[in-house]
């Protein structure tokens, strides 16, 4: 099968729907009752349904056909869905997801699903008891049925009227195929052709199209959805639908409009059968009427009540619904038309603009250099427009995490089935924007830690109530800013993790010798070593162990950290900090000897020069000093890193700030600030800890980036050791995972 | 008077005889003897006169000699002393040609840097050709290639001009070196030259000088000399005088032997009277008349 | 320049040119790449100091923007590191890990130049005798009666074991 973009197009639609789709039903479990969202439900299906028809996915239309149908029902029915029903419609939007993949991955034949898909349609019309017809046959009916005509529950007449534009026929479209097509929403009573356009033999040209319909469908349909059907063509038509009971305005309207002569169109009408005679008599007048009022015409609804066709209160709702059909309308304005854009595209915009970001620094250089005030100024006035493009560019990158974190109503839904507890997911921080190229790496872990807090964490109803806990457990996702980062926390208020039973595993698996002195966070960090899990069973989501390592992976993996903290019978909380931005950021550059290092400027408090009153030994890579009357750990980056330092005068001290902690990194010159374009590392550096990564200057040399947040655990950790003599030698390795 | 007186009278013409061959003989001898005086005076004037005319214009002659010698040769050596500032020229003209070929140097060594270049960027192509494979990628092999021998051909034309230079270089540097020794050289000959001719020149001039104070001395002595010979002649005159008193004696004794002959007194004094007038010097009449003789004062001698 | 357009009749493989190598230098000793695990070559720059590396990562370098770790070839081959010249180059090599290309850039002391060596021309590896980890050779090639070493990158500069390498490098 050829790769057809349009194809991924669909792919990506459906995949969007279904999502909403799954939202929206979650919500009727719940008890949500809107009827809008059984509309919702039902043109998302129809949207499906439609799109799959023109890539010929048959299956797929025959199978959402029957849910839309149910839709449907339910919609004119006014109901709202059931628990039950919500239920199994989330199954079959699951198994649409499943034929959407197989037909459009080519992996294997869906006859294998159809078995699956059938029983799932029997149970669903079984419980919303609505009896589903398959797609009635394209024959255009003979016109006879006039109005009054028996109408079956929640169907309508309406009259269509269509005239094709002459060029209809050459851009590729058959009028035919459209009315055939209309057969299938419903049953065509009335049929006339319009042929008054039809030029004399002579100017004939066979590939113009002349003809026009009048016709009056039953349907359950509504309006857009007959709309709908003459999609491809509206451009080359005039359309107009009417229901039955429109008002004789409409009709009215409808015959000043079309081109042919009224007295025809009016008989058209009735042998369509959407117009009595006697309406015909009425419009007529009143379309006198209304022509020879030299006054002003008084408004459609004031005549409609006044002539009694329309009661005054549908009058009014139908105003209302203009209304606010208008003022939703100026607020999507107001937010602006959204548009989808090539992730690869975003991406690449955001490579060539860190690409200018450095040679505009290079040209900044070569003016400052050069000394001409002009080219300077004209530089410097450069760089600030690319720093706000910049800004714009990456925040195109960033989406809401609330968009990841309502993915995971449907996982604790699942989840808490089959485990048989009774979880509410809360949400706070949906707004939370993050990179784009974040949100794809998170998800996993998150799905992990979430079904983890499920599983494990939170006990099951009895214990609950032994433990006096409330019956309904609770899992919190929250996300929000921290200087520079974006944090998630995953929190439960379930046993917490049992630190004996951690403790006693660690030092069974020889991680750590009995007896030593640990404190909490650090024995509540084991669980992330490979294969470690307490879990006293094996569960079919969890317990088998090979999970929180490679959650911690992954977020390393994304620069980030991730932490755990717990009370025993409370609840447990996972903390997980991630770099705000991959791409490009405002550094601070430092220098130690002859090396250059970026410190992320979010994370910079201040700068301050060592004093000889401060102490801390030159030979350790570690020390204190007091600053703004509190003790503020200090690394010597040189030592750390084993690089010859400079023989200055003094040393700088820079304070950086991450994760509530405060550390002061110790370098040889203070550089200045500058914007700095992050470069992926080879994958060699992936264990590197304390840089974050590589930023190409100015200049074409490239400077590490520092990695704050593990010099911060670095320093913890040469703090321990210095504090305990007790513990073995702490491993320096600073590489260690 | 009588006859008694007349042996002794007899006497006085062979007296008067011995003293006139005295006074001859003597008369004889004095001539010769200035004769011989007149003669060592006129030589002793020719060799002054020479002398003269040796030093004295002559010395004038030999001093400005010795002068124009010394300016000659002084010229000489200045001469000497430009033909050594004129190779030292030589030699600064040529120590920057080194700067040129300082610059040769280098672009040497470009043109090596390039072909290096060219042949990183031969192989890069050679790559890119691999990669791109078919026919697009054997065409651009063959390029590939044809850049490389040209690389390496740009490569050892840089070395050969590299070891060119370096001859070139080292040419020069000896040249320098030579130049430089020979300068040197000269410097010292000249200052030597210098030193020696003045030496000399102040030799000849001392020698010059103390020849002239010979001469100088040897008028001196000669005019000495001269005097005491023209004295001793002037002394000689004095025998003019006794040749003259010798004869007179003679003839006075002649006179006297006649008068002795001739009775009387008369003739005695008439021949004393006669004897005062024949006198012809004081001494002679201051004698006659009793007197002694005074010093003789010699006259300037008169020469006839 | 006369170009020769080579016309001969060759039937017209896939990748015609796995017979091409790129032979280089390491002290006195003589190897050859696979050219089309050559990505380019280029003229030698010190890289960025990478801290707490073992002695064969000299560190990074940027490549039009990419930054690419530098191997140092002759270290990593258990030899001591040489100091760079004026023909000391930089080779950028792709390798294969796990489907996934790599991108090194590796110092070598010269390069020689591209020339193909038929696989007729190449014998297995020895089992004895190299100084070199046999699995990090491919096979010897004769050149000019002259034997080159030919490596097998993806061993050579396995991203996997280097990495780990990496890690286990202690202070």
């Amino acid at each position: 099968m050829t790769h057809d973009p349009a194809l991924d197009t669909f792919v990506n639609e459906s995949a969007e729907l279904l999502s909403s789709v799954e939202a929206l039903l979650l919500r009727c479990e719940s008890g949500a009752a809107d009827p809008e969202i059984v509309n919702e439900l039902f043109r998302a299906f129809h949207t499906i349904k439609g799109s799959a028809g023109l890539f010929g996915l048959d299956p797929i239309v025959k199978f959402t056909h029957v849910v839309e149908s149910v839709l449907d029902q339910t919609r004119a029915g006014r109901g709202p869905i059931s628990a039950a029903a919500a239920a199994i419609l989330l199954e079959c939007s699951d198994h649409i997801g499943s034929l959407i993949r197989k037909a459009t991955t080519g992996s294997g034949d869906s006859g294998a699903l159809q078995p699956a898909g059938d029983d799932l349609l029997e149970r669903l019309t079984a419980e919303t008891g609505f009896k589903v017809t398959a797609g009635k046959s394209a024959a255009p009916q003979t016109p006879g049925a006039g109005p009054g005509a028996v109408v079956a529950a929640g169907e309508k007449c309406w009259h269509i009227s269509v005239r094709f534009n002459e060029g209809v026929l050459k851009n590729g479209m058959d009028p035919l195929s459209f009315i055939r097509y209309l057969g299938t929403l419903g049953s065509i009573d009335g049929l006339q052709l319009v042929d008054d356009a039809l030029p004399p033999l002579e100017q004939f040209d066979p590939e113009c199209c002349y003809v026009g319909f009048e016709i009056n469908l039953k349907t359950a349909a509504d309006k857009t959805r007959i709309e709908a059907a003459f999609e491809f063509v509206r451009d080359d038509c005039n359309l107009t639908i009417l229901p039955q009971e429109a008002p004789m305005v409409d009709f009215v309207q409808l015959i000043r409009d079309l081109p042919e002569a009224d007295g025809r169109l009016g008989d058209l009408l009735i042998r369509c059968g959407s117009l009595t005679e006697k309406q015909l008599d009425e419009c007529l007048a009143l379309q006198a009427r209304l022509a020879d009022g030299g006054g002003e015409a008084p408004p459609i609804g004031q005549l409609l009540v006044e002539n009694g066709f329309v009661k005054s209160d549908v009058v009014d709702a139908a105003i209302q619904k203009q209304s606010d059909a208008r003022s939703s309308k100026l607020a999507r304005a107001k937010e602006g038309p959204t548009i989808r854009v090539d992730g690869g595209k975003l991406d690449q915009l955001i490579d060539w603009i860190g690409e200018l970001i450095i040679a505009g620094a290079a040209t900044g250089a070569a003016a400052r250099q050069a000394g001409l005030p002009v080219l300077l100024e004209s530089a410097q006035q450069m760089a600030r427009i690319v720093g706000e493009i910049r800004d714009q560019a990456l925040k195109l990158r960033m989406v809401q995490i609330g968009t990841t974190f309502s993915r995971f109503r449907r996982v604790v839904r699942d989840v808490s089935r089959e485990t048989g507890k009774n979880i509410s997911l809360q949400i706070n921080g949906a707004e939370t924007e993050l990179d784009r190229t974040l949100v794809e790496g998170i998800t996993d872990p998150l799905t992990h830690l979430v079904r983890n807090a499920i599983d494990h964490g939170i006990e099951s109803p009895e214990i609950r109530r032994e433990r006096g806990k409330p019956a309904v457990g609770m899992v919190r996702l929250n996300a929000y800013h921290d200087a520079g980062s974006v944090v998630i926390e995953v929190s439960d208020d379930g046993g917490g993790l049992k630190r004996s039973r951690i403790l006693a595993k660690a030092i069974e698996r020889g991680i750590v010798a009995a007896g030593e002195p640990l404190t909490d966070e650090q024995i509540n960090a084991f669980i992330f070593e490979p294969g470690f899990s307490t879990a006293a069973e094996v569960t079919n989501l969890s317990g088998r162990g090979v999970g929180m390592d490679v959650v911690k992976r992954n977020i390393t993996s994304l620069r980030g950290t991730v932490e755990v903290h717990s009370e025993e019978g409370q609840g447990t909380r996972v903390c997980i900090r991630l770099p705000l931005t991959l791409a490009i950021i405002d550094g601070f550059q430092v220098g130690v000897g002859d090396s250059q290092f970026i410190i992320p400027l979010g994370l910079v408090e201040e700068c301050v020069e060592i004093t000889p009153s401060v102490e801390f030994s030159q030979a350790a890579a570690s020390g204190h000093m007091s600053l703004h009357g509190s003790v503020l750990p200090l690394i010597q980056l040189g030592h750390m890193f084993e690089i010859r330092q400079k023989a200055v005068r003094r040393q700088s001290v820079v304070v950086v700030r991450s994760g509530g902690k405060r550390l002061g990194i110790v370098v040889d010159e203070l550089l200045g600030e500058l914007q700095a374009v992050i470069k992926p590392m080879s994958k060699l550096f992936s264990q590197l800890r304390g840089i974050g990564g590589s930023s190409v200057l100015g200049s074409g040399k490239v400077a590490l980036i520092l990695d704050v947040p593990g010099l911060l655990d670095h320093s913890l950790e040469l703090q321990r050791a210095v504090g305990d003599p007790r513990r073995p030698s702490v491993n320096h390795n600073f590489n260690a995972a | 008077m009588s006859a008694e007186a007349s042996p002794l009278l007899h006497a006085l013409p062979i007296l008067a005889k011995q003293v006139d061959n005295a006074r001859q003989q003597s008369q004889e001898a004095i001539d010769a003897l200035s004769t011989r005086f007149r003669g060592i005076v006129a030589s002793l004037d020719a060799a002054m006169a020479a002398s003269e005319k040796g030093s004295g214009d002559g010395g004038r002659d030999l001093r400005t000699a010795v002068d124009e010698g010394r300016t000659q040769l002084l010229k000489v050596i200045e001469e000497l002393a430009n033909v050594r500032d004129s190779r030292a020229a030589l030699v600064e003209k040529i120590r920057s040609l080194n700067v040129y070929t300082v610059d040769l140097i280098e672009m040497a060594r470009d043109v090596e840097m390039i072909a290096f270049k060219t042949n990183m960027l031969s192989l890069n192509a050679a790559i890119e050709a691999a990669h791109a494979g078919g026919d697009v990628g054997r065409g651009f092999s063959v390029v590939a290639n044809e850049v490389r021998q040209l690389a390496t051909a740009s490569r050892e034309t840089g070395k050969t001009i590299g070891v060119k230079i370096g001859l070139i270089n080292a040419t020069l540097k000896s040249i320098v070196n030579d130049s430089e020794k020979a300068v040197q050289r000269e410097a010292s000959v000249v200052t030597e030259s210098e030193a020696r001719i003045g030496t000399v020149l102040e030799n000849f001039g001392g020698m010059t000088e103390r020849l002239l104070k010979s001469a100088k001395e040897f008028r001196g002595e000669s005019e000495a000399i001269k005097d005491e010979v023209m004295e001793s002649m002037v002394q000689l005159q004095f025998q003019d005088r006794v040749g003259q008193i010798l004869a007179h004696v003679a003839q006075s004794m002649n006179g006297m032997s006649v008068a002795s002959a001739a009775p009387g007194t008369e003739e005695a004094d008439g021949y004393l009277a006669d004897l005062a007038r024949s006198y012809t010097t004081d001494e002679q009449r201051r004698i006659h008349n009793g007197e002694a003789a005074a010093a003789v004062v010699p006259q300037a001698a008169e020469f006839f | 320049m006369a170009l020769q357009t080579s016309l001969r009749a060759v039937p017209v493989r896939d990748r015609e040119d796995n017979d091409k190598y790129l032979t280089f230098a390491l002290g006195r000793e003589h190897f050859a790449l696979n050219i089309l695990c050559v990505r380019e070559i280029l003229e030698y720059e010190a890289p960025t100091d990478v801290p707490m590396m073992p002695n064969f990562v000299r560190g990074i370098v940027n490549l039009r923007g990419a930054v690419l770790p530098v191997i140092d070839l002759a270290v990593r081959f258990g030899r001591a590191a040489s100091a760079p010249t004026k023909k000391t180059c930089i080779v950028i090599i792709e390798t294969q890990a796990n489907g996934e290309p790599q991108v090194f850039g590796t110092v070598v002391d010269s390069v020689s130049e591209v020339l193909e060596i038929p696989a007729a021309e190449i014998e297995a590896v020895p089992d004895f005798g190299m100084s070199l980890r046999t699995d990090f050779v491919q096979g010897v090639g004769k050149v000019n009666n002259k034997f080159v070493v030919i490596l097998n990158v993806d061993a050579a500069l396995s991203m996997d074991e280097m990495t780990s390498l990496v890690t286990r490098t202690a202070h």
